[in-house]
């Protein structure tokens, strides 16, 4: 009781949320015995890092942030406005199929919200659209990046519960083209109610191979990536290095925009963006530990197959639980203190730890999009200076077809399984 | 006076960063060379370099953990400022001094209890490397843990009442003044 007290106490106060779990662990280590068991701190940080496939996290970072830098991410845009900007709503439907090309370079949702915050929003207020759609297009587009593999959680949950990396990464490139989809139908229905802009004419063959010329080192990227990991050629952490490289290359040899000194700060700008998830993550083994010693995971199933037994039941409250939490706490440190608690539930009901693995995924990264206080909006709404309240306004379709996504791979497990089947991890 | 004082402090947090920052920069660019010595080494000449996973891990575990203290001295570390940001400005203050003394609290006992972890490396070897003990990778605990209560020192008296919360972009940060 004393430990949920101080998380939420301390969280509502806004401590940073890496030391909200871990001095919500060193409390509730200390209720089991005073200081006795101190010395399990340090030793938790050091073990809860000492994971080789976590090294496949900062060299996918580095490999994006330099990708960024490079000026990767505008020929990606456009080629994608050449491929569909004379569609209604031409620069939205852009902006989806962006994120799906620009999936493969980047782990993070919050990263690619604020990189196309930045250029994509303008962008389209400039061309006629009203800013909030712009920003809720964005929101909706900047979860595919996480879900199509590469992808930050999937590296920390496979890590975690020994699912293979791999599988998890096959297996999301299904709901993250999907989500795509469902929500370019939306951007059709709702610009030709609200009439809004499309190129003047379709853009020539000739224009498409001109747009491709410039964009296709960066596609090829995560081909190579996720080609190498899924057919078993390289470990993540391997690809990701590989990523780092071909990057490198890109950079120094090919656009020649990278200097030593950029490249010193980009390595630095990665660091601290892993040294504040590497926190949450030292921090969570800490609670972690508390709640395992103290048998929450077991109460918790067992509470929960009290209240009910019926499996579709407890996936719905599972995946409540999971949309409700990802908005307040950071999706990461959620991950890694629920994974072990949830998934002996989910095996209780006859659900695949994989299956659950691309489920919580999916729902965490949802979350971070949900109104009124899901982190994308957050990011967005700073970088864009929009008010969330107006974002949120024009989420709602968004929202509600990716949750559609979200609900049919947890409850048809042959489609969600299909790829991972396919490929030989199950 | 104070504003002196607050000048000050920042330096040293400033100081302070710009080491940490050099000695990560240089890790993160051992970690990356070293895993590529990996995949040549697997896929190329096949020399089966032993120490080649153990060494990325513990370098990893430096760089990622002296980045910690890096991202304090910037307030990078993401919390929930809603409540915060909607508390008047005399509340504030002493609110964000309080978060500041736990912050601290949180990592001197990291810091107290890490020493004893590292000393307790002395004892083991490392795997893969002769003559190695795990004291050296065990000595990061500690290590992040007292760099980390400087800063929290440092930034604490820094921004003393007027505390500037980064986004993810260093260039748009939102002040709470």
């Amino acid at each position: 009781m004393i430990v949920l007290f101080t998380f939420f106490g301390l969280l509502i106060l806004g401590l940073r949320i890496g030391v909200v779990v871990g001095i919500s662990g060193i409390v509730g280590i200390m209720t089991i015995s005073g200081f006795d068991f101190m010395s399990v701190v340090p030793q938790k940080i050091f073990n809860g890092l000492n994971l080789f496939p976590f090294l496949a996290m900062p060299f996918f970072i580095l490999a994006g942030e330099i990708m960024n830098h490079i000026g990767i991410t505008s020929k990606i845009i456009a080629f994608a406005n050449v491929l569909v900007g004379h569609k209604p709503g031409g620069l939205a439907h852009a902006n989806m199929i962006s994120s799906v090309f620009f999936a493969g370079v980047s782990g993070a949702a919050t990263s690619d919200a604020a990189a196309f915050g930045r250029t994509l929003v303008p962008a389209m207020v400039k061309a006629g659209y009203d800013r909030p759609f712009a920003c809720a297009v964005t929101a909706a587009g900047s979860i595919i990046g996480p879900t199509i593999p590469p992808s930050g959680l999937m590296v920390v949950y496979g890590s975690l519960m020994g699912v293979s990396i791999g599988g998890l990464f096959a297996a999301g490139i299904l709901p993250g083209i999907l989500i795509c989809i469902v929500c370019m139908m939306v951007i059709t229905v709702v610009s030709k109610r609200r009439n809004f802009p499309m190129a003047a004419k379709r853009a020539s063959f000739k224009d498409v191979i001109h747009a491709l010329k410039e964009a296709y080192l960066a596609l090829i990227m995560p081909l190579i990536i996720l080609g190498g990991i899924i057919f078993g050629i390289f470990t993540p952490t391997e690809a990701a290095s590989i990523a780092v490289a071909y990057a490198l290359i890109l950079g120094v040899f090919v656009y020649r925009n990278l200097s030593f000194s950029a490249l010193s700060s980009i390595i630095l700008s990665t660091s601290r963006i892993c040294g504040v998830i590497f926190l949450i993550i030292a921090s969570a083994s800490i609670l972690g530990w508390y709640l395992s010693f103290e048998q929450i995971p077991q109460a918790l199933t067992s509470a929960i197959i009290g209240i009910t037994e019926n499996p579709y039941l407890i996936l719905l409250l599972i995946i409540v639980f999971l949309l409700v939490v990802g908005m307040i706490m950071d999706i990461t440190a959620m991950l890694i203190i629920l994974a072990p608690i949830l998934v002996p539930i989910t095996v209780s009901i006859g659900i695949d730890p994989l299956h659950a693995g691309i489920i919580f995924v999916l729902a965490l990264n949802i979350s971070l999009m949900t109104p009124p206080i899901g982190a994308c909006l957050f990011v967005l709404s700073s970088v864009t200076g929009e008010k969330m309240e107006r974002i949120a306004a024009s989420l709602w379709p968004f929202l509600i077809v990716e949750i559609a996504v979200l609900f049919l791979f947890a409850y048809w497990a042959d489609f969600a399984l299909f790829i991972p089947r396919l490929l030989g991890f199950l | 006076m104070l504003n002196n004082v607050k000048k000050i402090f920042g330096n040293i947090s400033e100081a302070i960063s710009k080491v940490n920052a050099v000695v990560i920069v240089i890790l993160m660019m051992i970690l990356v060379i070293d895993v590529w010595i990996g995949v040549l080494d697997r896929y190329v000449f096949g020399w089966e370099i032993a120490w080649i996973e153990e060494m990325a891990r513990y370098f990893m575990i430096w760089a990622v953990l002296l980045a910690v203290p890096c991202a304090l001295a910037k307030r990078e570390h993401i919390g929930l400022f809603l409540v915060l940001n909607k508390m008047p400005r005399a509340l504030r203050i002493p609110v964000l001094v309080i978060l500041d003394i736990i912050t601290f609290i949180f990592f001197l006992i990291i810091f107290i209890y890490g020493l004893d972890f590292a000393n307790s490396g002395a004892e083991k070897y490392v795997d893969s490397i002769i003559g190695v003990t795990m004291f050296v990778p065990y000595l990061s605990i500690p290590t992040f843990a007292f760099i980390s209560c400087l800063q929290v020192i440092c930034t604490g008296i820094r921004d003393f009442g007027d505390i500037h919360i980064y986004d993810l972009d260093e260039k748009s940060h939102r002040s709470f003044t």
